[in-house]
């Protein structure tokens, strides 16, 4: 009998732990894209639930007509499923987009992470 | 700014054994620092990476003080919380700059991480770092809107503050984060504000104040770039691109220098193609026909390679002229003597893309493949086994 009461407080408390890590573990799917040519820059970041302060930031690499480099950023960010943020050229000074990558974030905390694209 | 800021994302606890090669880095560490704090209240470490001539950084991405280097890691799929990192010279061992004793050096809770730039709040960039007096500076965002200066203690305490706000952005608003041209000499911080298209050089003291105008692009020009700024024996030297008519083609290159003894800004040479480098009174760049040779004091010019090159990033160490293009070939390296002999070539294994220059022992830079990384090249190798290798976490 005490056996059965303990095998039962075990099923028990595995369901809890279970439920309870379950729903924990639970997030909300994300994806994100980035985009690079040489005179723009783009990202799309997707989380699927609602009521989140979303941001997306592509972070690129430059490079003028004398052969200097430079690394800059530019992000978006409003309330809802979807965020993007484009940037465009030309440039007096020559300046070529040459690669990049994107950062999403779901209420300020890091969510994905792109691969480096190449223009 | 003082303290470190809190997010909401906790550390992530691994296994045993690496929690133990991490309390050992730790360990390791913590007697770095103290020895780097000694040395640095003796005043003997601070003026390495500008005023003595020996560092030559066409991106001063990574600090230099009299016992290692200090850097930013890049962040990738693994490593979402980058961190600020330190490389002894002695042992080459690298490891992240915190110095509480149970940390497991992961996540945001470590002090070796510093919160990054964000238009909802300040934080740094995580390019520029610079030690000076026994301190490193980089550049960042004040949550009261300012392109600022912030001093981090070199101690592993994570102890951060603002040194000086440059000037204003409406980087909040437009999420468009630009990094200013930046380098610290003699007490100031000499900058450009990349937001302008028309720049200028100014200069503030270190610890803030009023800043002063320099040096003034030509209002005529459609846009004016300045780059490189670089202490050399003393004087600062820069590189200004005029472009006129919104096309590179038509674009003016110069070389300027500042003298801080008697405040003035005088034309060093123009006409020249690509990037530039100064050493013990002379000017080296590139131009259609090879490497040149310009002495400052009697205006005089010498070919010493003849062959034509592709804007390349030079730097000049104690040994070697050495001549890197970004990009198209960037990571593979060219040595000569200063004489023009070609002494050896270093192919670009890591695919590097991104050249930062270095000193006499050491060289930097950074690989974008799919996943950013730092790397590293070793000057004291011997000549044939010279080679790019990953600037990592207990690389060496």
């Amino acid at each position: 009998m005490g056996k059965i009461r303990k095998t039962v407080l075990g099923i028990a408390l595995a369901v809890c732990v279970l439920g309870s890590s379950v729903s924990s573990c639970y997030a909300a799917t994300s994806s994100i894209e980035v985009g690079v040519t040489a005179t723009s820059a783009w990202g799309n970041f997707r989380y699927e639930e609602a009521g989140h302060h979303l941001k997306v930031t592509v972070y690129y690499s430059e490079k003028d007509s004398q052969g200097n480099t430079r690394i800059d950023e530019v992000s978006a960010h409003q309330f809802g499923n979807f965020i993007s943020v484009y940037v465009s050229r030309p440039s007096p000074g020559g300046w070529q987009y040459m690669n990049g990558y994107a950062r999403g974030f779901v209420d300020d905390v890091l969510e994905a992470l792109s691969a480096v694209m190449h223009a | 700014m003082r303290g470190k800021a809190r997010m909401r994302k906790g550390i992530h606890f691994t296994g045993g054994r690496k929690l133990l090669c991490v309390l050992t880095a730790g360990i390791f560490l913590l007697s770095a620092c103290g020895k780097t704090e000694e040395q640095d209240t003796e005043g003997t470490a601070a003026l390495v990476q500008s005023d003595k001539g020996e560092a030559d950084f066409a991106y001063p991405y990574v600090a230099e003080s009299e016992k290692g280097y200090y850097f930013w890691e890049r962040m990738n799929q693994d490593l979402w919380y980058p961190r600020l990192m330190f490389m002894d010279k002695e042992s080459g061992r690298v490891v992240p700059l915190c110095s509480r004793p149970d940390c497991i050096h992961e996540g945001m809770e470590c002090n070796a991480y510093f919160r990054e730039v964000g238009n909802n709040g300040g934080g740094v960039h995580k390019y520029y770092l610079q030690y000076y007096e026994g301190n490193l500076y980089a550049v960042g965002f004040s949550e009261d809107a300012y392109v600022s200066l912030f001093r981090i203690r070199a101690d592993g305490s994570a102890e951060w503050e603002i040194s000086a706000k440059l000037y204003r952005t409406d980087y909040a608003a437009t999420g468009e984060w630009k990094t200013p041209e930046i380098l610290i000499h003699d007490g100031y911080v000499y900058f450009v504000d990349w937001y302008q298209k028309v720049k200028k050089l100014e200069r503030m003291p270190i610890d803030g104040g009023t800043s002063e105008v320099l040096f003034q692009g030509n209002s005529n020009a459609s846009a004016v770039d300045i780059y490189r700024i670089k202490g050399n024996g003393g004087s600062l030297f820069f590189q200004v691109n005029s472009y006129y008519n919104d096309t590179p083609e038509n674009a003016g290159v110069a070389a300027y220098q500042y003298d801080p003894a008697d405040g003035q800004c005088s034309l060093v040479m123009e006409g020249f193609h690509g990037t530039f480098s100064v050493r013990e009174g002379f000017v080296y760049y590139s131009s259609p026909e090879g490497l040149c040779r310009y002495s400052i004091q009697d205006q005089t010019t010498e070919l010493l390679v003849e062959q034509p090159m592709n804007v390349p990033t030079i730097t000049l160490t104690r040994d070697y002229i050495i001549l890197c293009a970004q990009w198209e070939d960037g990571g593979k390296l060219t040595l000569y003597d200063y004489e023009g002999n070609e002494i050896a070539t270093v192919p670009n294994t890591l695919r590097v893309g991104w050249y930062f220059g270095g000193n006499s022992d050491m060289l930097f830079g950074e690989c974008w493949t799919e996943t950013p990384s730092l790397v590293f090249l070793d000057l004291n190798r011997p000549v044939g086994e010279m080679q790019w290798e990953e600037l990592k976490e207990n690389s060496r």
